[in-house]
């Protein structure tokens, strides 16, 4: 697994690469968390290059979302392949989570 | 009345109610579908018609259109033009006179006879003589001056002379003629802006005449020009109707005209007359209208919106004297009548204003009866015709006459038949009742020769129908009647024995007991009121020891000791003043007489009063007790023992020892006096009765009661036997019991018979219990049903109620991954039902074994039990058909309760939907299916309505909710004792109260996915550490690439290693000691197997609830995602504990 950080204009792109499971999920959360306590408050989280994800990986996401959620800040989710969208549509996680196709979708007005 | 006079009665009464009611509804609908009939045929003619004239107009508009856009045409247009603005040349200095002379005679004598001809008052020269001189040159030029007759005038191409127009004309004329004869137009003409028709094909006078200025400016001709000349389209056409037009001699013309364009400036307008014949032909086929259908009085016309008729009347062509006949009658006036008479036509002049044509011309389309035109009804059928510009009907009739000749010879026919069957009727039922009632008098026959005794008797009726059924049971009834009667004879002739028997025995008995009476040493002494014997026996002489002379006359009280005498007188006192006439003396008790040697000694007296003369007697009876006392025992017993010598007799001591038999008793049991005599009677003891039976009866006769019973025994020779014995005890004076007497009766032939009876009924009901048996015999019933499949497991029962019935279930393989099961319910009861049943069970199978689609087996079952189904039986159906590779059900419901599911985590699912209604009640209905997928470990119960509908003695209903109530509570782990479970629940329900209704629940529990033949296999030892996964995934991923496995299938199961080794890793352990996990990687023809071991603690993860995947971020738990993911990224998973082992199998479908 490999994450990316970039920040363009108001926001941070954060890209993750590989997979979300258990002995990956750890060293992103604590990234996601470091973002979130430097003031990274809009999140555009990018999954086009995840191959999978399992349970821990949703749990860091849902823990991050609900980080930011009194800070007033919002996470967006992009790029999300077969497998993962399944997964996603499988925990009922598209219903809570503003999903979109693409990066530059997830870009606009944010 | 008779029964044969019954049937008669009711057969014929329901067949000719049933013939007559078919044959006025056959009239009433066959005049209905004949007259439709007619009106069809109307319908299609006139459609035919109607599409022809529509084509004919549309054409021409065509052909007008593409005409006046030829080059030619134009060319024309300007060139005709031009030559006619040249004439003011040519005519320069020409002599009009001799134009006016030749022109003028034409008129005279070909054109005004002509149109007077056909016209109410004869026209004047003037009225339509050409005024100006142009006119009349060109007239002069191709009429009057052409040689060809009138009406072929247009054969003149060259009219010679050197003026333009003559060139023109000669050039034009030859290719305007030829298109006007090739598509049969009336005439065509060209005119210019100025209103010359400066061509004509023809050239009847309004040739070279002005349309705006001269005399036919009013025409419809004129009027149509008038428009073509106004428009600006090039496109344009106008055509107007019919009307009178005076150059074609009062003929009937219609016009259409279209303007000629040179681009885009207008220089003139094309016009074609319309020939009156064209349609006239197509709406009369030449006279031919037998021909096309419409016999002798139908015709097809039009009627234009001046309501006047556009085409002959085929009764003017046919008959034209009746026509005008029946104008005149119908007061039409008489200027028309001529007018038609004279012209012979109708076109232009017919008024039709009836009921149809009034319709149509608002635009309806209908078929109606009513008054035509000639006041004569008529079917008819109409509409209006879409052609532009025109407002006509059309109109297809024929006489109502001529319609109902037809249906009233069909009806007259129809009530012939029906008067013929209806007296046949009578004589058929007669012959039908008669076959019927012959085999059933016989039988009443034979049945009063029975009653009077007459039993060998065979009907000879024996047949298959119901009659010869009863036949065979009435041999049957009198072939058992007489082998009974046999039977009681010989029983009856057994029993007469056994009276002459006890009769005689009973005589020695009596002179038996008379000679003890004679032996007895009783005294008879009577006394008067004044105590003095009167009377002295010789037994009381023995007794006391008074001769009789010395005894008589003296006081009683002589042969009384001293102390009883005060006492005897106050005795016989108080009893002379009693009402009683007898009296026991100190009663049971012994009083004492006195000898007359002076000994005392006890007697027995009895005393009478007789009251002879008003003086009292007293009679005393007085037995010397001490003598009778020492016979008393024995002779107690002998008369016991006497009075039953009929029957076997045992006197037993109060021990139960034997004492005496009578020879009864050797010859039932088969012991002789000395074998029983000083033993025990249970030398007789069959052990067929307990202890406590004889305690009993040991208890009932030690208190001096009589015990009787039914007593099985063992004769000396083994044999068993039936008796009924009565055991009486003997008591003595003091009330002890002293001895038993045993009285014993043989009833072994009576119990025989009885248990003959027992039998006969026994098959009786049998047979009435066939339906339940054919029922049974077609249900699988043995379980485990197949012990050599591991995929599932499957159990059924079905609990028949007394009565009613029909219920089944079954199940099977249809090929090597499908098993077909199913459960249903027929409608009815007994043997049709359970025939019935066996028909749709075999319909089933067979078309499951070629389809395994529910719904196409059920559509398919039911059509063939719809087709013939007299009896209209039906069955409600619930067919399963689950893909064993898969878990998946595919099913059809039809009309029947619906099935439950309990998931392994214990969700409850109930498969609502109705696919249609029961199977056999309504043909060519399409089922539908669903499907469902059972996990392993997942379990359906199938059931019918006798377990919801089960009921208590109050009729409280087993309900569906307490049915699903019992199967979520239910915590058994296997499908038996789920159906068990059930089952007992209804019965424990139902309690004492009958069951109503059959009770059938089938079970069948998923336990594993088919797994076909492994091709590839593969396996790595993991240890309990979180790291493994990866190199769990590397090897998996090798594993799949090396064997074509998609990335998108092995991707989930990466997922899926995620989420099952991180929860044994983390939970399965409950030491820090290193564990191996096996994961075992198999690939099948269709599916990736994957099995993973390990050694820690039992835990079942599919066990888990399904997490709430609905809610909100904030009160989102994350538990259970990791199992819920495993469960729908996989087609299939199973959980399996072994000896401290979990074993979790993963399915994916690779296909």
């Amino acid at each position: 697994m490999e994450i990316k950080i970039t920040t363009e204009g108001n926001f941070t792109v954060v890209s993750v690469d590989g997979s979300l499971d258990t002995n990956t999920s750890k060293a992103a959360h604590d990234q996601l968390n470091k973002l979130v306590d430097d003031g990274k408050t809009k999140l555009l989280v990018d999954l086009t290059n995840l191959d999978y994800i399992a349970s821990s990986g949703l749990r860091i996401l849902l823990a991050t979302s609900k980080k930011l959620k009194p800070l007033k800040g919002e996470m967006r989710i992009c790029g999300l392949n077969e497998t993962v969208n399944e997964v996603f549509e499988i925990s009922g996680f598209t219903m809570i989570f503003n999903v979109f196709k693409t990066a530059e979708e997830a870009k606009e007005g944010f | 009345m008779k029964l044969s006079t019954k049937i008669l009665l009711i057969l014929s009464g329901v067949s000719i109610l049933s013939v007559a009611v078919i044959g006025l509804v056959g009239i009433s609908f066959g005049k209905k579908t004949m007259e439709d009939e007619m009106f069809n045929k109307l319908t299609a003619i006139r459609e035919l018609k109607a599409n022809r004239i529509e084509a004919y107009f549309e054409q021409i508009r065509n052909q007008l259109l593409s005409f006046s856009e030829d080059y030619m045409v134009v060319d024309a247009m300007n060139s005709f033009h031009a030559a006619f603005e040249k004439l003011d040349d040519d005519i320069l200095g020409l002599n009009e006179e001799l134009i006016d002379k030749s022109l003028g005679e034409y008129y005279q004598t070909e054109f005004l006879p002509r149109i007077n001809k056909n016209s109410e008052e004869a026209h004047l020269l003037e009225e339509f003589y050409p005024t100006d001189f142009h006119t009349k040159f060109l007239q002069y030029h191709y009429i009057s001056k052409n040689l060809n007759k009138t009406g072929e005038k247009q054969l003149l191409t060259d009219a010679g002379g050197d003026f333009a127009y003559s060139g023109v004309h000669s050039h034009y004329h030859p290719i305007f003629k030829s298109y006007l004869e090739k598509f049969g137009f009336y005439d065509i003409f060209m005119i210019d802006l100025q209103g010359h028709v400066v061509y004509s094909v023809y050239k009847e006078v309004d040739f070279a005449t002005s349309l705006i200025e001269d005399v036919y400016n009013e025409t419809n001709f004129a009027r149509v020009y008038k428009e073509a000349l106004n428009t600006d389209s090039p496109e344009f056409i106008k055509m107007v109707d019919f009307e009178t037009y005076p150059p074609s001699y009062n003929g009937q013309a219609s016009f259409v005209a279209s303007p000629i364009f040179e681009g885009d400036r207008k220089i003139g307008v094309l016009v074609f007359q319309l020939p009156i014949d064209r349609i006239n032909n197509i709406m009369t086929d030449n006279s031919q209208w037998e021909k096309v259908g419409l016999g002798k009085s139908g015709e097809t016309y039009i009627v234009g919106a001046d309501l006047l008729l556009r085409n002959q009347s085929r009764f003017l062509i046919e008959d034209k004297e009746n026509y005008l006949g029946i104008l005149n009658d119908i007061g039409t006036p008489d200027d028309v009548i001529s007018k038609i008479d004279n012209l012979n036509t109708s076109i232009g002049l017919q008024k039709v204003e009836t009921q149809g044509v009034i319709a149509a011309l608002k635009g309806d389309t209908g078929i109606s009866i009513f008054p035509d035109y000639r006041g004569i009804h008529v079917l008819s059928s109409y509409r209006p015709l879409t052609i532009k510009d025109m407002d006509w009907a059309i109109m297809s009739e024929l006489d109502k006459k001529e319609a109902y000749s037809a249906i009233t010879g069909f009806v007259k026919n129809m009530i012939i038949w029906l008067l013929l069957l209806i007296a046949l009727i009578p004589v058929v039922a007669y012959y039908f009742a008669r076959g019927l009632v012959k085999p059933l008098e016989k039988l009443t026959d034979i049945s009063k020769q029975m009653a009077a005794g007459k039993l060998d008797i065979e009907s000879g009726l024996c047949r298959n129908d119901e009659i010869g059924v009863l036949a065979c049971s009435f041999d049957t009834m009198s072939a058992s009647l007489k082998q009974m009667m046999d039977k009681l004879e010989v029983a009856n002739s057994t029993l007469e024995e056994k009276v002459i028997l006890r009769t005689k025995e009973v005589e020695i008995a009596h002179y038996k007991t008379q000679s003890i009476i004679d032996n007895a040493n009783d005294a008879i002494i009577t006394i008067d009121e004044k105590q003095n014997i009167v009377l002295f026996n010789p037994a009381a002489s023995e007794i006391f020891g008074y001769e009789n002379e010395e005894i008589i006359g003296k006081s009683l009280l002589e042969l009384l000791p001293e102390e009883y005498r005060d006492n005897h007188i106050n005795n016989i006192n108080a009893f002379k003043q009693s009402p009683e006439s007898s009296k026991q003396m100190s009663q049971r008790s012994e009083v004492k007489g006195k000898r007359k040697n002076g000994e005392l000694f006890y007697a027995e007296i009895s005393i009478s009063k007789q009251k002879i003369e008003n003086q009292y007697q007293f009679t005393a009876f007085l037995k010397d007790v001490s003598v009778r006392k020492k016979a008393e025992k024995r002779l107690k017993s002998q008369s016991a023992a006497l009075k039953s010598a009929a029957n076997g007799i045992v006197i037993t001591n109060i021990n139960g020892i034997v004492e005496w038999v009578n020879p009864a008793f050797t010859k039932l049991t088969g012991y002789s006096w000395r074998e029983v005599v000083g033993k025990n009677p249970r030398v007789l003891n069959s052990g067929k009765h307990d202890k406590a039976f004889f305690e009993n009866m040991w208890k009932t006769i030690l208190k001096g009661e009589v015990w009787h019973d039914e007593v099985i025994n063992k004769k000396k020779n083994g044999e068993l036997y039936y008796e009924e014995m009565t055991i009486t005890p003997i008591l003595n004076d003091k009330q002890e019991i002293v001895q038993f007497v045993a009285i014993k009766q043989d009833v072994t032939v009576r119990k025989e018979l009885e248990k003959k009876i027992e039998e006969a009924n026994l098959r009786m009901e049998d047979e009435l219990n066939v339906g339940r048996d054919i029922q049974m015999s077609m249900l699988p019933l043995i379980f485990p049903a197949f012990p050599d499949h591991s995929e599932f497991n499957i159990f059924a029962l079905l609990e028949s109620a007394r009565e009613v019935g029909g219920d089944f279930y079954d199940f099977y393989f249809i090929d090597e991954n499908k098993f077909l099961f199913t459960v249903a319910d027929v409608a009815g009861k007994g043997v049709p039902s359970a025939l019935f049943m066996a028909v749709c069970k075999t319909l089933i199978k067979s078309r499951a074994s070629e389809d395994s689609s529910p719904s196409s087996i059920i559509t398919h079952v039911n059509d063939e039990l719809s087709r013939d189904n007299p009896s209209s039986m039906f069955v409600t159906l619930f067919l399963c058909i689950i893909d064993l590779s898969t878990g998946k059900i595919s099913y059809t419901n039809a009309g029947h309760n619906p099935p439950h599911i309990k998931r392994v985590n214990g969700d409850f699912e109930t498969l609502n939907t109705l696919h249609g209604p029961v199977v056999g009640a309504m043909e060519d209905f399409a089922y539908g299916e669903d499907s469902v997928i059972l996990n392993v470990n997942d379990y359906i119960i199938l059931f019918t309505d006798g377990v919801n509908e089960g009921m208590d003695k109050d009729k409280n209903l087993y309900s569906d909710a307490r049915l699903v109530e019992t199967l979520k509570s239910d915590n058994s782990d296997n499908i038996k004792d789920h159906v068990n479970t059930l089952f007992n629940s209804v019965m424990e329900f139902q309690g004492d109260a009958e069951q109503a209704d059959d009770i059938t629940i089938l079970g069948f529990e998923y336990l594993e996915p088919l797994i076909n033949k492994i091709l590839f296999t593969t396996s790595i030892i993991l240890k309990n550490q979180l790291e493994e996964i990866d190199r769990l995934n590397e090897h998996f991923e090798e594993f799949c690439e090396t064997n074509q496995v998609p990335p998108k299938i092995f991707m989930k199961f990466n997922i899926v290693f995620d989420e099952l080794i991180n929860n044994i890793v983390s939970y399965a352990y409950k030491d820090d000691e290193e564990h191996n996990i096996e994961v075992i990687i198999n690939i099948t023809e269709d599916h990736l197997v994957v099995s993973i071991e390990d050694d820690g603690i039992a835990f079942n993860p599919f066990n888990l609830a399904t997490p709430d995947t609905s809610a909100s971020i904030e009160d989102r738990d994350i538990g259970g995602l990791g199992v819920h993911l495993v469960r729908n990224l996989m087609d299939n998973f199973s959980y399996k504990r072994f000896v401290k082992k979990n074993m979790t199998t993963l399915y994916k479908n690779i296909k």
